[in-house]
């Protein structure tokens, strides 16, 4: 346990990630209503807030929450090219399979 | 890739027409009350639209229906999809007439759709212990219900 508390990977503690993850999380939730996700355009989007947040906000927290964003839009562009890379999946979310009665 | 269209269909398209005979609601039974089939080279899922990117396009769904002696009947609804046999029902939406009165939004349900010659099906389990008789050719009877077309 104590080694599992002292992770860290280059400068990123075990708490960074944990926050970055939770922050993450939310903001997927949040913006999936505005931006939708897993797309190029919500990628792109979520990579430039991810960087105006992180010089916007001040300290450690605009660290997290910059953190978070980048790696969700970064995640999006990565899902758009190599989750089915259809011309609707790049520019839209992909739909779900039909089944039929 | 199907093209779609969206319709409202109707008391009429459902077999809620003057010339259909009325049909008896058994108290504490789920009763049929119409169905539409769909057409050749079709395939159609019930409701419209959808609330992604923060825009809700959804289309209400609204039913009354009224017992011979000129009341609204109440009770419960299901809205459902049958195949051609009426063997296999999967049911899309169920709620109170007393909703249904105002209209409630039904969203198209995209996981699921009818194809060629099933159904879109309506349910009814009223109130009560009575039994009640539904007069199709009410007047007040009304039935708007949202559907996506594919073809």
């Amino acid at each position: 346990m104590p080694e599992l508390l002292g992770v860290k990977s280059s400068k990123l503690s075990l708490m960074d990630a944990l926050l970055i993850a939770g922050a993450k999380i939310s903001s997927e939730k949040i913006l999936s209503a505005y931006v939708g996700n897993g797309s190029i355009m919500s990628g792109a989007i979520k990579l430039v807030g991810g960087s105006i947040m992180n010089k916007a906000v001040s300290g450690k927290a605009g660290d997290i929450i910059g953190t978070a964003l980048i790696v969700d839009g970064a995640e999006d562009v990565v899902t758009a090219f190599f989750g089915g890379a259809t011309a609707s999946g790049m520019i839209g979310s992909k739909q779900a399979k039909v089944n039929l009665i | 890739m199907a093209q779609k269209f969206q319709r409202y269909y109707n008391e009429a398209d459902f077999g809620f027409g003057d010339s259909d005979s009325d049909i008896t609601l058994t108290a504490g039974k789920w009763t049929e009350i119409g169905s539409l089939q769909v057409g050749a080279q079709q395939e159609v899922a019930w409701g419209i639209g959808n609330t992604s990117g923060g825009v809700d396009t959804r289309r209400k769904i609204t039913l009354r229906v009224d017992h011979t002696d000129g009341n609204q009947i109440h009770g419960v609804v299901r809205f459902a999809y049958a195949n051609a046999t009426k063997t296999d029902i999967k049911i899309v939406l169920e709620d109170r007439t007393q909703n249904l009165d105002d209209g409630v939004e039904l969203g198209e349900v995209t996981e699921l759709r009818a194809r060629e010659d099933s159904f879109l099906i309506i349910y009814m389990l009223i109130d009560g212990a009575s039994d009640k008789t539904l007069d199709v050719s009410d007047s007040d009877n009304t039935l708007l219900a949202p559907a996506t077309l594919y073809q």
